[in-house]
Formats: structure tokens, sequence, C-alpha cells
């Protein structure tokens, strides 16, 4: 074969090679058909390539890359092809495979812990951030850690602040977690910082709103030249950590027998953000128009108390705080009933989810 | 304490609201619960006479009234069915406001003009619904404002008065609070005069002044006993006192009004003529002013005649010397009692007073002999104009109130404040002018509180009256430094803390139940009842001892939530149970059904069942070494409550102290807790105590190293006795380089000779230096086999 011949035999090909639909071929087998017809053994372009030898070497020169160039375009054009079939293949085999993707997950086995246990963690967390380290005491108690040692005196009108349970012996089950500070402050010296969660109990009728038992946190900050200031600066930012930022914290005077001053603390209202009107206009009717709500009490440790675990006071000054876990989670996931608490209604205990993401380190 | 509006009024000038009043009481310390409106609250209503009624000429049910007020006739119409000529009647006029914001317009109804509204007691605030209009007493004259002919209109605060301030439970002893605290003035207080006669009186003996520092009595005769004037049951009814006659009515009055606790007794029904303050003498008794009889403890403080107590002292008179209708001279008792002994009788007797009240929480000593002439005089002007009044009789042994000395700069250090000087002298002159004493050099004081302020004995407690005074809201707030040391939990808390997360990882829900339970349920657990902890005053028969369990809590949340169809849960329980003179921390589970409960692709539930619990227990206490046995002593307190065959027992090791039980609630258990669960769901239950766990060391964790080499295994299937327990299986197991023993397959039946079971077992060996051989492999296996069989245990072939 001349080259001129040769020549026309490639052009030939290219032409066949550009005129052929590769799209056409729909299967892997087409497309193997159309690789057997220009790239098999005996497909023009190889017979073409096999044949160049007898061309001199200047027309090869000349001819060869002109040869493989189209080699080359083809091999590619049917990788591609290939590619391309595949896809279509897995596409038109996965259509088989669907799955309803709406049917009910299955969900993983995951406890809960009770709602309170919930809310006195996240005090204490917060709490132990500033320095409040954990204390804890019998809940059964004698008359001296629950009362006397605290400045309430044996028939003193004070005691009936607190409806006290009575064990055969004489001895009462603890009216509030204070009797811990007494335990805590005759076993350390000062300063300290402490907080007592834990179960208290007082002699009253259940009903929405009164538990026989419940649950508090207190804490007790001991150290020279502690003021009320002190007191009013620590409690703000338990709250605003506890409540979000935008509360806002009011003290009035009020009494208890083992702080002198003493404090009510309130919280501005958490359901009409502190205005006294829902949002219907009506008088708010969880803070009754006030637009704050009791929240905890408070006050300067009262200088009896320090006598009575042997601290000078003199020298010591402190506050002590205490807050009702129940009422607080009450407040914060609008529970109507405290006795719901206490039922342990599977419907009540699973719906206790962690919505917000702790952001204190 | 109920505090009237109008009444305090009488002793300080203000002229603010109610609501405004509450607000600044709770700035003070005196929270206001309720504010409620008493007597009219209505204006432009006067009393008329109906003269004429004729049928509305278009509707039925409607009549047509001419009504006279006594100035001018007018045309009402009327719904209500009692209505009669003749009556006396209230009628709201044109432009008359009715409670609830109501206002009289001219009108014309069904087509006829009506002036007006005659009212029922409904529509006037003054009572329920009756079904028709209120008709009036025919006396009265015509055209009166019956806002005023009925009754005083006021506003009734409930405050809530803080034990620490007894001089505020009376009307005057707030509103002396208010004018010392916000400046306001209070008007002037009349010590009356009266004119005495010379009268039989009574001597007074004291027998112990500790118990009674002022005691002042005086006699008064020729009375007429009767009905009080309505201003004065009125006011006693605002603040929820009943009346009785008039000569009582004073005595409440005063109370009310002063905050002394007074008496009044019929003086002929008493024996002798001294009046002794002593202590009860063993075997007396009292029938008391409630008809009822009280023995009385010499701790008890009494007022006695010659023969026998007449009174229990500051807490309620006896009934055998009432002041009746018949009662013509009485005795009047105006005293100061130990507040300890006053307390200490309520108690002990479980009687109270509204005197008891506040002798309980302390009194003036200064005022019973004010009280007592404030009192002479209104009985004088109430009880007929013969009455005489005699000379008083005092016994009196008080201490003066000793100086706190303190200077503004204390107060401000106490306070973290910047008060000035000059502001905290008012504060104290303002106690001063109350009957307190000031002496003051700059920043130095030196203050006497006044008799009244039994609160002030300390810088502490002056430190609050500046604080209350001029704002809480005025000390700055501060930020502690911060802590040198890391706050830290209790190694207890921590405890309880890291095996709460271990059962809520495995998804148990967290109870919370109460401490005290029934006896019932108490022995039901099986725990012996001498060793419980019973409440001395129990709220009722099922909450009278204290749990020794927390699975007796659990087991009745169980019940209730079968009852409410949920058939599925895992529950534990953190808590103290209490039994033999001990509290035990103690944590307790309770697991029944399988999760999810339904799902709709089978096989992907798991069952609560014996080995899946034993599991979530045993994972918890991978740490800790410790580790289950057979059921052999268990806990002393819930023994009743566990399958004895299907129970075990977790220890540190065989023969230690028992940490905790885990098993199938006992068959007859379920019955008698009431428990129904769905089908054949067995419930397990398991009890730890942590008092025991926290004593047990947890060993440091080193990692043990990972083998590069493959390990090979082999299962080896073997045909033992069904009486030999796994347990002895595994531990004649044992080779060189065994690393795991897997339990592949257990089954007996069949294809097994009767009596044995089958068990194929999946042994893993290898080596951390190199790969085993397979004839080491081997002779491992060979080995185990040898041992197998020496308990009873042969290949199966």
């Amino acid at each position: 074969m001349n080259s001129s011949d040769w020549e026309k035999a490639l052009e030939k090909v290219a032409h066949e090679v550009s005129s052929e639909n590769f799209s056409a071929a729909l299967t892997e087998e087409d497309l193997e058909s159309l690789r057997i017809r220009f790239l098999g053994r005996k497909a023009p372009l190889t017979e073409l390539l096999k044949s160049i030898k007898e061309l001199s070497l200047e027309e090869r020169r000349l001819l060869a890359p002109k040869a493989q160039q189209i080699k080359s375009q083809l091999e590619a054009q049917i990788e591609a092809r290939a590619l391309e079939i595949e896809k279509l293949r897995f596409d038109a085999e996965l259509k088989t495979q669907s799955l309803d993707l709406t049917l009910p997950p299955l969900l993983p086995l995951r406890g809960r812990s009770h709602p309170l246990t919930k809310m006195q963690d996240q005090m204490a967390h917060i709490l132990g951030l500033m320095g409040f380290s954990w204390a804890e005491g019998p809940l059964i108690e004698d008359d001296e850690h629950n009362f006397t040692a605290l400045n309430i005196p044996e028939h003193h009108s004070a005691r009936d602040m607190q409806d006290t349970f009575y064990v055969e012996g004489g001895q009462v089950l603890r009216t509030h977690t204070s009797p811990v500070q007494i335990r805590a402050m005759r076993k350390q010296k000062p300063p300290l910082r402490i907080i007592c969660p834990g179960r208290v109990f007082r002699h009253e009728a259940v009903d929405a709103t009164h538990s026989a038992a419940f649950h508090q946190v207190e804490g007790l900050y001991v150290d020279q030249n502690v003021t009320f200031a002190d007191l009013k600066g620590t409690l703000e930012e338990f709250l605003k950590a506890l409540f979000g930022p935008q509360i806002k914290v009011r003290f009035r005077p009020s009494y208890f027998p083992f702080t002198e001053p003493s404090a009510e603390v309130d919280l501005s209202c958490l359901f009409c953000s502190g205005t006294g009107l829902a949002s219907d206009g009506r008088p708010c009717g969880i803070c009754k128009k006030t637009g704050f709500i009791e929240i905890l009490g408070a006050g300067m440790v009262h200088p009896n108390v320090f006598k009575a675990v042997g601290y000078n006071p003199e020298i010591w000054s402190g506050f002590a705080f205490g807050i009702g876990i129940e009422r607080v989670a009450m407040l914060k996931w609008r529970i109507k009933d405290i006795r719901n608490f206490y039922s342990n209604d599977i419907r009540f205990l699973a719906q206790f989810e962690d919505t917000e993401l702790p952001l204190l380190a | 304490m109920k505090i009237s509006l109008s009444w305090l009024k009488e002793h300080l000038e203000f002229d603010f609201s109610a609501e405004e009043l509450a607000v600044k009481l709770a700035a003070l310390g005196f929270e206001v619960e309720s504010i409620e409106k008493k007597g009219p609250q209505f204006k432009g209503v006067v009393s008329a006479q109906i003269l004429q009624i004729e049928k509305h000429p278009n509707a039925d049910r409607l009549s047509v009234c001419q009504v006279t007020d006594g100035r001018e006739n007018l045309t009402i119409v009327c719904g209500a069915k009692n209505i009669a000529v003749g009556q006396k009647v209230p009628l709201a006029k044109i432009g008359a406001d009715l409670p609830g914001g109501m206002k009289i317009l001219k009108s014309k109804i069904r087509g006829v003009e009506s002036s007006g509204m005659i009212c029922s007691g409904k529509e006037l605030g003054l009572g329920a619904e009756n079904g028709g209009i209120l008709v009036l007493d025919q006396e009265l004259s015509l055209g009166k404002d019956m806002a005023l002919a009925l009754g005083e209109r006021t506003e009734v605060l409930d405050v809530a008065v803080t034990p620490n301030r007894p001089d505020c439970l009376s009307h005057l002893g707030l509103a002396r609070e208010l004018a010392s605290s916000l400046n306001i003035p209070l008007r002037d207080f009349k010590i009356p005069v009266l004119s005495v006669s010379d009268l039989p009186s009574f001597k007074i003996t004291v027998e112990s002044k500790a118990d009674c520092p002022v005691y002042v009595g005086r006699v008064l005769e020729n009375l007429v006993v009767g009905p009080s004037p309505s201003w004065l049951v009125d006011r006693l009814a605002s603040v929820g006192i009943k009346s009785i006659n008039n000569v009582v009515d004073v005595t409440n009055y005063i109370l009310m009004d002063l905050g002394q606790p007074l008496h009044v007794f019929d003086a002929d029904t008493l024996e002798g003529n001294t009046i002794f303050v002593r202590r009860a003498r063993a075997g007396e008794s009292l029938t008391a002013l409630d008809d009822k009889k009280y023995e009385l403890k010499p701790d008890v403080l009494v007022i006695a005649d010659q023969k026998s107590p007449q009174a229990i002292a500051g807490v309620m008179g006896g009934l055998s010397s009432a002041v009746l209708s018949k009662t013509k001279r009485v005795f009047l008792e105006s005293a100061s009692f130990n507040a300890a002994l006053v307390r200490r009788a309520t108690q002990s007797l479980r009687l109270k007073s509204e005197s008891s009240y506040r002798f309980e929480r302390g009194t003036d000593p200064k005022l019973p002999e004010i009280a007592s002439l404030k009192a002479a005089e209104l009985i004088l002007s109430l009880a007929g104009p013969a009455a005489k009044v005699s000379a008083p009789v005092v016994y009196k042994d008080i201490k003066e109130s000793s100086p706190v000395v303190v200077s503004a700069s204390k107060i401000n250090q106490m306070l973290g404040s910047d008060f000035k000087a000059e502001e905290i002298k008012n504060v104290f002159s303002a106690l001063a002018r109350f009957g307190g004493h000031l002496e003051s050099q700059e920043n130095s004081f030196s203050i006497t509180p006044p008799s009244h302020r039994l609160d002030l004995e300390s810088k502490a407690d002056l430190a609050e009256e500046v604080a209350r005074v001029l704002g809480y809201d005025r000390i700055p707030v501060h930020h502690p430094p911060l802590a040198a040391s890391p706050a830290h939990k209790t190694p207890r808390a921590a405890l309880v803390d890291f095996l709460s997360r271990r059962l809520k990882e495995a998804g148990f829900y967290e109870a919370y139940n109460y401490d005290f339970i029934s006896l019932a349920d108490f022995e039901l657990s099986g725990a012996e009842a001498k060793k419980g902890v019973r409440l001395a005053n129990p709220l009722s028969e099922d909450m009278t001892i204290l749990r020794p369990t927390l699975l007796t809590g659990l087991l009745r949340n169980a019940q209730y939530n079968f009852n409410h169809g949920n058939f599925s849960f895992r529950l534990f329980e953190k808590g103290t149970g209490f039994y033999g003179g001990k509290e035990n921390i103690l944590l307790a589970g309770l697991a029944v059904g399988r999760f999810p409960e339904i799902y709709w692709k089978k096989g992907r539930a798991v069952e609560n069942d014996f080995y899946g619990i034993l599991g979530v227990l045993t994972d918890a206490f991978s740490g800790f070494k410790i580790k289950s046995f057979p059921l052999t002593s268990g806990l002393p307190y819930n023994q009743k409550l566990f399958h004895p065959m299907k129970t075990v027992e977790f220890k540190f090791e065989e023969k230690g102290e028992v940490i905790g039980v885990m098993g199938a609630l006992h068959p007859q258990a379920a019955p008698r807790w009431d428990i129904n669960p769905s089908g054949k769901d067995e419930v397990f239950i398991f009890e730890l105590n942590l008092s025991e766990l926290e004593k047990i060391n947890r060993e440091p964790f080193f990692l043990e190293p990972i083998s590069e080499f493959p390990a090979s295994w082999r299962d080896i299937s073997i045909v033992v006795s069904e009486d030999v327990p796994y347990s002895t299986i595994s531990r004649a197991i044992g080779a060189p380089d065994l690393k795991k023993t897997e339990l592949v397959d257990l089954f007996s039946g069949d294809k097994i000779q009767k009596g044995f079971k089958s068990l194929t077992l999946r042994l893993t060996f290898g080596r951390n230096d190199r790969t085993m051989t397979d004839e080491e492999v081997e002779a491992s296996v060979a080995r185990i086999l040898e041992n197998l069989k020496k308990i009873g245990a042969v290949l199966r072939s």
C-alpha cells in the first residue's frame, strides 16, 4: 500500500469514527462490539497501523501520529461511553432498591435523668464554677443541727415557719439542708464555700403546690469581710446563668432566723418578661401583675450561727442562700402540679429532653 | 394579719391606694398576700319605697314600678319576683356606680323608660344571689345613701408579718412602722383620762416575774352586756373576727387596734379577791371558752382565783368565768407573758388563739397599761350609762432594754454599702421618735430601741434596719474574689452520679418517690418492723414509716404505669433507705417488657430479661471488680421481693459484704403489689447499697497491650450434666495463651441425652510476641478438654 492509499484509508477510518454515534451504544455489549469494530484485531485502523511499516520512514513520521491520534480519540470516546453506560446500569438497578425513607426509625434505648436531678445538676454546675463545693448530711437530724444551732431556739415562734416531721424517738426529718452547713462549719475552718443539695421535708398536706418532701440547693460562703453586696453579686450571677442574662433580680427585706439581714430574692417574671401583663394584655397570672416572682431566700449569716459552730463573728462574716429545686423546675418547664414529679409516669419522665445546650464550661 | 385600710387611716395620714401600700410594705419586708374589698363598693344608691307595681305592657317577666326616694317619684322597670308595694329597697339612680364597673344610665326597656334600677344584694356586691332584690329594714328613712347605711367601705390587706416583727400585728403597730420607715405623720394617739370609782377590786399575786413581767387589772361594774354597735361589728368582721358581745368585742378591738391581747372575766364568778398568776398544779384542768377540757401540766401558766385556774395565761379563758349577757361586773386583764411559756402551752395543749399568736412572738411590755385604759374607756362608752371602772391594779417588773453601739462605717462594712452617716442617723432617729433613745457622736451611735422593737438586739439587726429602710436596692452589687481551689463533689455524690449515668446509658428513666411508705408496704418488702423508722406525726396512714428499700416505690410506680397502659420501661431511683438505725444510700431499679415495645420490623426488640439486666450491672461494676454470685444472704430489707432461684447478689469476693441484689420479682409478690405486666412478662428488680460500695477502692487502670499477631480460635461442643453451672465450666477452662472464652450456643432436648445439656464454646488463643502454631493451639485445646473431663464434660460426637 502506498502512502496515498494508506492516507485515504486512514481518512476513511476517521470519517467513519466521526460519523459514528457512540451514544447509541446502550449496553456494555453494544460498546464492546463497537470497540471490536474500531479497535479489534481486524478493525481497519488496526490493519492500517500494522501495515504502517510498509511505508517509508518519512511517510511514517508524517502519518503515524495522525493514526495514533485517531486511536486515542477512539479509546477515550469508548471509555467515556463505558462510564456513562455503567452509570445508566446502576441508575436502573438502584431504582429497584428503594426504601420507604419515611418509615419510623428504630430509636436507641436511652434513659433520662429526672427533671429534679437535671435542675439540681444545673444549679450545682453553675455554683461549682463559682467555687462552691458539695457537702452532704443525713436526712434524719437532731433538733440541735436542724434548729437550735441555726438560731431557732426551742419554744420560738420561728419554728412555725417550718412544719416538722418527727420520727419516733424525737429526732426530725430535716426541714432544710441548713444542718449540713452546721456540720460542714464544725468540720472545716473558714474560709469556705459550699453547697448543700438535697431532699428536705415539711409536714404539709400534699396538693398541687405543696409537697411533704422537696429539694433544695443551699449555699454558704464564709470569709473575712464578706458583705451583703457580695451576696447580691453572687446571686445575680447565679440566677443569670440559670435563667438567662436578660432577667432582672430584686432583693427585698425578709426574715430567717439564721440570717441577719435577710432577703427574699425576686426574679423578673419569666412568663410576662417582667411586664406584669400576659400576651393578651390581661394581668399575668403567674406574677399577679407585679412583674416579679419569688425565687430564693438569702441573707448574711447570723452571728449566733457562727457562735454555735465556733467561728468568731467578729472575724468571719458570710452569706447563705437557699433555692427550691421543684419551684425552679416548675417555672422553667411550666409544670403546674408538683405531684407530677413524684408520679413517675413514663409519659412525664420521657419528656425531659435537653433542648438547651449548656454554654457554661 | 388582716389590715383594714380605713382603720389604718385612723392612725396614719396617707392617701395612697391599697395596691400602692402593698408595694411599699413589700419593700419594707411585709408581703401582702391579698387585697380584698369589703363593705359597699357602690355610689349613688339610696333607700327608696315601692309605691305601685304594674305589669310591663310588652314583657311578661318584667314589672313597671313607681318608686319614691322621698324627694321624687321615679318609674323603674324591674325583673325581680319578690317585689311588693310598700317595700323599702335600694335604688340605684341615674349616674350610680355599681361594683364591677356598671354605671346606671337612663334607658328604655322593651319600650318603657326606666330611671334607675332596684338592686339585689349581689348587684351591690353584698352577697350571693338569693333570687331577688334586697329588701331593706322598714324603719330605714327614705333617700339615705346606702353606701353609708350598709357599713364601712374599705379594703383589707392580708399582710404576712414575719415572726421577728410582732409589733406589726396590729393597726397601730403597722401604722407606726410605716410612719417610722416612710416618714409619714402618725396621727395623735390620745391616752384617755378616766374618772375612776372606788370599787372593790382584786389583789394580784404573780408567782414568777420571769413568767409574767407585767399584769394590769381593773374592775368594771354596772355593765349592760349586749350586742355591739354596728360599727364595731363591721370593724371586727372586716378583719375576720366574729362579734360576741359589747365587752368581749372591745377586747378584740383593742387587740387588733393596738396589738395588746386582753381578757375579761365575769368577776362575780371568781372566788376570793386575789388573782394568782401561777403555774398549774398537778391534776388541775380547765374547760376553756372552746368548750373543751384541758388537763394542765405544771409547765402551763394559768390565771387562777382562790380556788382554781380561770384562764390559760395568754391563750384562752375559762368557760365558767366567760362574760355573758347576764354579766354585770368584769375583771379586765392586760398583761405581758413569757413568750416561750405561752408557746409551750399552745403546743402541749394544741390550742391557739389570736392572743397566743401575739404573746408567743412577744409583746411590748409598755403596752398593757395603755391598752387597759383604752379598753376601759370603750367599755364605759358601750356598756350602759351606769357603768363604772376602778383604778388599775398594776404589777410590773420590766427590764429596760440596753443600748446597742454601732458606727456608720461598721454598718457600711457589713452591708458593703456606702450610706452616708446622716442617712443612717435618720433611720435611728426614727426609732428614737417612737419610744427609743439615740445618742450620736458624728459617726458613732448608741441606740436603745423602743420597747416594741424586740427584734433589735445586735449590730446585725441594726444593719438590717438601715438596709431595710434605705432600700436593699441601694446596696451595690459586688463580686467576691475567685476561689483559690477548684470546687469538688463528695465521693458519694460522684459515685451516685457515675452509676446513674451508667443506668441512663442503658435506657433507665430516673424516678423520685417519697420516703414515707405504709406499714403494709414495709412488711411486704420483707423488712422487720422493729428495725424501721416510724414517724411520730405521719400525714396519713399511707405514710407512716420511712422506706428501708427504694423498691417499694418502684413497684408502686410499675403498678401505676401498667394501669396507665405502659408495659415496657426501665426505672431507677437513688435515695436513702432507713433501716436498723442507719441511713443507707441506695440505688434501685426495675425493668419490664421490651424496647421498642412495638416495632414494625420484626426481631429488633430487646427483651428485658435476666441476662440483660445482669449485663447492665456487670458492665457498671466492671471497674470495681465486683461480681455476681448465686443468692445466699441478700439485703435484709428487701428479701421478700426476689425470686429465690432467679436472683444473684453482688460482692467483691465470695465471702464479702453483699453490695446489691438483682433478680426476678418473686412470683408471689406480683399479686401482693397488684402488679399486672403484659402477657408473660417478668419484672426484674435490683437494689445496690452504695454505703457499702463506697468503701471499695477502685483500682487504677493501665492499658493492656494489644497483640500485633493474629489470634486463633477453635469452637468446641461439649455435653455436660444439666446441674453443672456455667461458672464451673468456665473455671475449669484454663490454658496458657487462652485469651477469651465465649459461649456460642447452649441447648438441651431431643438431640441430647436427658439430664444433659450441650454447650458450644469459642476459645480464642493468642500471644503478644508471635503467632501461635497450630500445634500449640491444638495442645491447649487438648488440655482444656482434659480439664473439662474432670467435671464430667465430654466432647459432643
